[in-house]
């Protein structure tokens, strides 16, 4: 279960402050988060995976508490427990697809590369249709072909939250059910929960939960408003 | 995975090789040219020290003392001024010191023609590789690297060079009989062709051999006039362009021996006392003769050269500054481009602290692979650079 309760945060230097009151999210869930550009969307995938931390409100992922946690923590947590699908994929043009994928294993010290992590590099690649494309750079593959790769580098830790930023974004409409297809399937073969910001809203039925960022900003302004009544009134 | 920086970091240096092979390249000019240039202006100084240590004095026209001190030790004829024979021969009389002659204005298939007399081989311990040393007019022994070069040996010809191509009245060339070779001595003896000071004089035109106008006394058309004194022929004589035995007796010389020219005498002392008072001899102003230690005249030459090497250090000192101020701003730049990447490491977990690694070995890769190169090629260099020295200084240009 994730939980977020009473969430604030600000980014130092910048207007912009992103509160989310309540939001829960069951294991196995598949969570789209929607809501207009600057919204905070992407501000709360970094918040659930322990790159930021919030100036109020608490973040539960299972049992741990993310705020409370030491930086180096996190950063175990996120090792452990998050896979990460980015808009513009962020592979390594210098990588070919194979190191592409085990990434997170060359740049960990705590993980350890043996032959049963690269026979599932190998695995995910079939199951993603890339198996021949092991050895090509990443440059020299098609966007939607990129996008498998960082699925399969996001899968290859078998984390248990998949947080994908708008993963079908750079794609045509083809590879954008294709990619979100992989995505489902994978999540439910693993039993993993996937949170899923897009803009896309043809694809939100698709989800077990839509979580509209609109509420958030519009309960933020009702809540700005009263704080101001209520210091009008004060005063 | 404990060595993942250092295999991403081999990884982007490989992709990126036209970047790297920049980077390399700059910082491998940067250190190894000041060294290079280190080493061969050190064997520069050994050759030319040693060279010049093996000369104590010579003896030669008034005027440029290097001039003289290059015509005497490395054969140098460009402005190459001449003094008498008698020079020598006032030298040997005054028994102050031994007196070398060196005559050295010539040249053959572009190698200096040294003229010179046998003393030079023993006092510059030249050993004959093959065939003997020159024994009659017309007769050569050339140095190793000559002889290398020309692919020449005993019984071989070899032509000396018109000193003007152009003006067809100037002396003609001679033919000359190898007597023998070098063995080799990494000196500018190497690159010389030696014979007797008489060859050397024939080459200059001063003596010559033609025709027997007594024997060709019925050809009317060669005599113009005949006295008890004097034949006189026209300009149809043939003179020998090769010495042989049967015609070497038809050689001779107008004008005196004495007067004859030389560009420079060694003279060997037998101690400091007879040089200090040969010394005293020319040293007036009123002599022609110029009197040199060339190692004095190129010490002076290479304290010039090392004051002119300061220059060239602290120019060195600027170039690595500036490429180190470049290099900076390559890397700085390169992690601006790099963002990004950096940014995905550190959300797929990555330690700062690997990040940091990960530039490291990037560098240190570059930095490694040019101190490789430079090793290499500081080894070359030190291996071939009294090669390249004796190339540049020794030669025959």
């Amino acid at each position: 279960m994730i939980s977020v309760e009473n969430l604030q945060f600000k980014y130092p230097r910048s207007d912009f402050a992103l509160q989310v009151p309540s939001l829960k999210i069951s294991p196995g869930d598949r969570v789209a988060i929607v809501g207009p550009s600057g919204s905070g969307k992407t501000t709360l995938l970094n918040l659930i995976s322990g790159i930021a931390t919030p100036d109020q409100g608490t973040i539960t992922v299972g049992e741990i508490n993310l705020p409370k946690l030491s930086e180096k923590q996190r950063r175990d947590f996120r090792i452990s427990q998050i896979g990460f699908v980015f808009q513009k994929f962020e592979l390594l043009d210098y990588l070919n697809v194979k190191d592409n994928i085990l990434l997170p294993f060359l740049i960990n010290d705590s993980l350890m590369l043996s032959s049963e992590v690269i026979e599932r590099a190998e695995s995910l690649t079939t199951q993603m249709g890339i198996k021949n494309k092991l050895n090509r750079r990443s440059d020299q593959l098609s966007q939607g072909e990129q996008q498998r790769v960082a699925i399969c580098r996001a899968l290859i830790t078998q984390p248990n939250l998949i947080l994908a930023d708008e993963p079908t974004g750079n794609l045509d409409p083809n590879n954008k059910k294709l990619i979100l297809d992989l995505l489902f399937h994978q999540a439910t073969e693993n039993k993993q929960t996937l949170i899923v910001v897009t803009h896309d809203m043809t694809l939100i039925d698709r989800f077990d939960t839509v979580v509209n960022f609109e509420e958030f900003l519009a309960e933020a302004q009702r809540s700005n408003g009263k704080e101001s009544r209520t210091e009008d009134s004060t005063s | 995975m404990k060595n993942g920086p250092l295999r991403l970091a081999i990884k982007y240096v490989v992709y990126h090789k036209a970047k790297s092979l920049i980077l390399v390249a700059c910082i491998f000019l940067t250190l190894f040219l000041p060294f290079a240039i280190q080493v061969l202006l050190w064997e520069f100084d050994q050759k030319i020290a040693a060279r010049a240590a093996s000369t104590p004095v010579v003896l030669g026209a008034r005027g440029s003392s290097l001039d003289l001190a290059l015509n005497a030790l490395y054969f140098k004829s460009d402005s190459a001024a001449t003094i008498p024979y008698s020079e020598v021969e006032s030298v040997r009389e005054s028994r102050l010191a031994d007196a070398i002659p060196i005559h050295a204005l010539y040249t053959a298939q572009n190698y200096p023609v040294v003229g010179t007399s046998l003393e030079y081989f023993s006092f510059r311990k030249l050993e004959i590789a093959q065939g003997s040393p020159f024994a009659i007019l017309g007769e050569c022994v050339v140095g190793f690297r000559a002889a290398q070069s020309l692919n020449l040996k005993p019984g071989d010809q070899l032509l000396s060079d018109r000193e003007n191509v152009l003006n067809l009245a100037g002396q003609t060339p001679l033919k000359l009989d190898v007597a023998g070779t070098l063995r080799a001595t990494n000196t500018p003896d190497d690159w010389a062709v030696f014979v007797d000071l008489k060859t050397a004089w024939v080459i200059q035109g001063l003596g010559h051999g033609h025709q027997d106008l007594n024997k060709e006394a019925e050809d009317s058309n060669l005599l113009l006039g005949r006295t008890n004194e004097k034949i006189t022929a026209n300009a149809g004589v043939a003179s020998y362009i090769e010495i042989t035995p049967a015609n070497v007796g038809s050689f001779h010389f107008h004008g005196e021996q004495s007067d004859f020219p030389i560009t420079s005498v060694i003279a060997v002392a037998q101690d400091v006392k007879n040089e200090t008072i040969l010394q005293g001899r020319y040293g007036s102003r009123d002599s022609q003769v110029q009197f040199a230690k060339p190692a004095l005249v190129f010490q002076d030459l290479m304290n010039l050269v090392f004051q002119i090497k300061t220059f060239f250090d602290a120019n060195a000192i600027l170039i690595s500054v500036s490429t180190l101020l470049l290099l900076t701003l390559v890397v700085l730049l390169s992690l601006k481009l790099r963002t990004r990447e950096m940014e995905t490491m550190f959300k797929l977990g990555c330690k700062k602290g690997t990040i940091a690694a990960l530039q490291f070995w990037e560098l240190a890769i570059i930095f490694g692979l040019t101190s490789l190169l430079v090793g290499i090629a500081s080894s070359g260099l030190w291996a071939v650079s009294g090669e390249i020295v004796e190339w540049l200084l020794i030669r025959p240009s």
